[in-house]
């Protein structure tokens, strides 16, 4: 295992045959998963992804009604969480348009108990990745737009006002200090009320 | 259960493990217990080739599986057999055959003299029973093969299992046809 973390989690388990899927539940019940929910086809697997809110999905990419991938696409677009495909060694195709879906692990029939840990740790590592990616892509944004709002409410002021760049930024953080409002809240204010 | 090669032995590997799981076994039973379901798989499979159709015929496949299970046996058995001319579609008849090798054989097993199967139509649902005039229900009797068939019954089949003394022992898989 990555991280020496002991296994826990609330897993989905998505695979249309009953044998593999009774092998599948105790494997991970010996693991110390708790398996919250069973699904027998893809649709089952997006209701019961909703319903149940599981920490990971393991789902088999050939079920009826709704295959693994397309059912791992509507659990990604409305929750986010690590996913793990179950495929057969000859369905490299559909490996490809899971990646494509934003499946993270792997599994491949016919599969042995030591492969099911890592590709669950692989999973969660990976959505892990790409969850901090998307935080700090959601800050720099952010981070962004806060730079150009004081950009915009400066020359304003200066425009305005008549001030020097310094003057008119000692300004705005002088207006945040007695506020107690972020610099960037100040500035888009200026903005609204002067740009009106 | 009904697919690519690779699918195949993922089942026949999954029962394996499921088994290897099972605790308070004894290793021959096990083992014995493990092969009689791959050949219920296998049964499925021959009747399918020889018809290159779809449907089984689930009178030939019990047939074949009675043959098969009794086969490795001591004699001394009797076994009365009233079977229904009912078509079961692939997967579905592949989860009957390891449904009925499992009932059939803890019949065999644990029953007395008198084996009894009936395979027949009520009400637009097919009826497996499978009795037999043994010292009735067990603890013997649970462990790995019941629950396989339990979930099969209940996921493949879509049907319910009666399990009852009256007396001997009287395994009763009702499911739509």
């Amino acid at each position: 295992m990555t991280g020496g973390k002991e296994p826990s989690g609330r897993i989905l388990i998505a695979e249309d045959e009953t044998i593999i899927r009774l092998d599948l539940r105790e494997l991970l019940e010996r693991a110390g998963f708790e398996v919250c929910a069973e699904a027998r086809d893809g649709e089952e697997a997006v209701a019961l992804a909703r319903t149940e809110l599981p920490d990971l999905a393991l789902l088999d990419v050939k079920m009826p009604r709704l295959d693994g991938i397309e059912a791992a696409q509507r659990i990604l677009d409305e929750r986010p969480i690590p996913i793990v495909m179950v495929t057969a060694y000859d369905e490299e195709e559909l490996v490809l348009r899971a990646v494509e879906a934003g499946v993270f692990g792997y599994l491949v029939k016919p599969f042995r108990e030591s492969d099911l840990l890592p590709a669950i740790a692989t999973a969660r590592a990976r959505h892990e990745e790409l969850a901090a990616l998307r935080e700090e892509a959601e800050s720099l944004a952010e981070a962004l737009a806060a730079r150009k709002a004081i950009e915009r409410a400066k020359g304003l002021l200066m425009a305005r006002e008549g001030l020097a760049e310094a003057e008119a930024f000692a300004r705005l953080r002088k207006a945040s200090q007695i506020s107690g409002r972020p610099l960037k809240v100040v500035a888009e204010a200026l903005i609204a009320t002067l740009d009106a | 259960m009904y697919g690519c090669f690779s699918s195949e032995i993922q089942t026949v590997a999954s029962l394996l493990r499921l088994q290897a799981h099972a605790e308070d076994v004894d290793p021959r039973k096990a083992l014995g217990d493990s092969v009689n379901r791959i050949l219920a798989i296998a049964a499925v499979h021959e009747v399918l080739t020889e018809h290159r159709e779809d449907d089984v015929e689930l009178d030939e496949l019990i047939d074949r599986l009675r043959a098969m299970l009794v086969q490795g046996l001591v004699s001394g058995k009797e076994i009365a057999a009233d079977l229904a001319s009912i078509s079961l579609a692939g997967q579905r008849a592949t989860a009957l055959a390891l449904v009925f090798s499992e009932l059939f054989g803890n019949a065999l097993e644990h029953g007395g003299a008198h084996v009894s199967i009936e395979l027949r139509q009520r009400d637009g649902d097919v009826v497996l029973a499978i009795a037999d005039d043994g010292v009735g229900m067990q603890e013997a009797r649970d462990g790995t093969g019941l629950s396989i068939v339990r979930a099969l019954v209940r996921d493949e089949l879509g049907g319910t299992l009666v399990l009852g003394d009256e007396p001997g022992f009287r395994a009763e898989v009702v499911f739509p046809a």
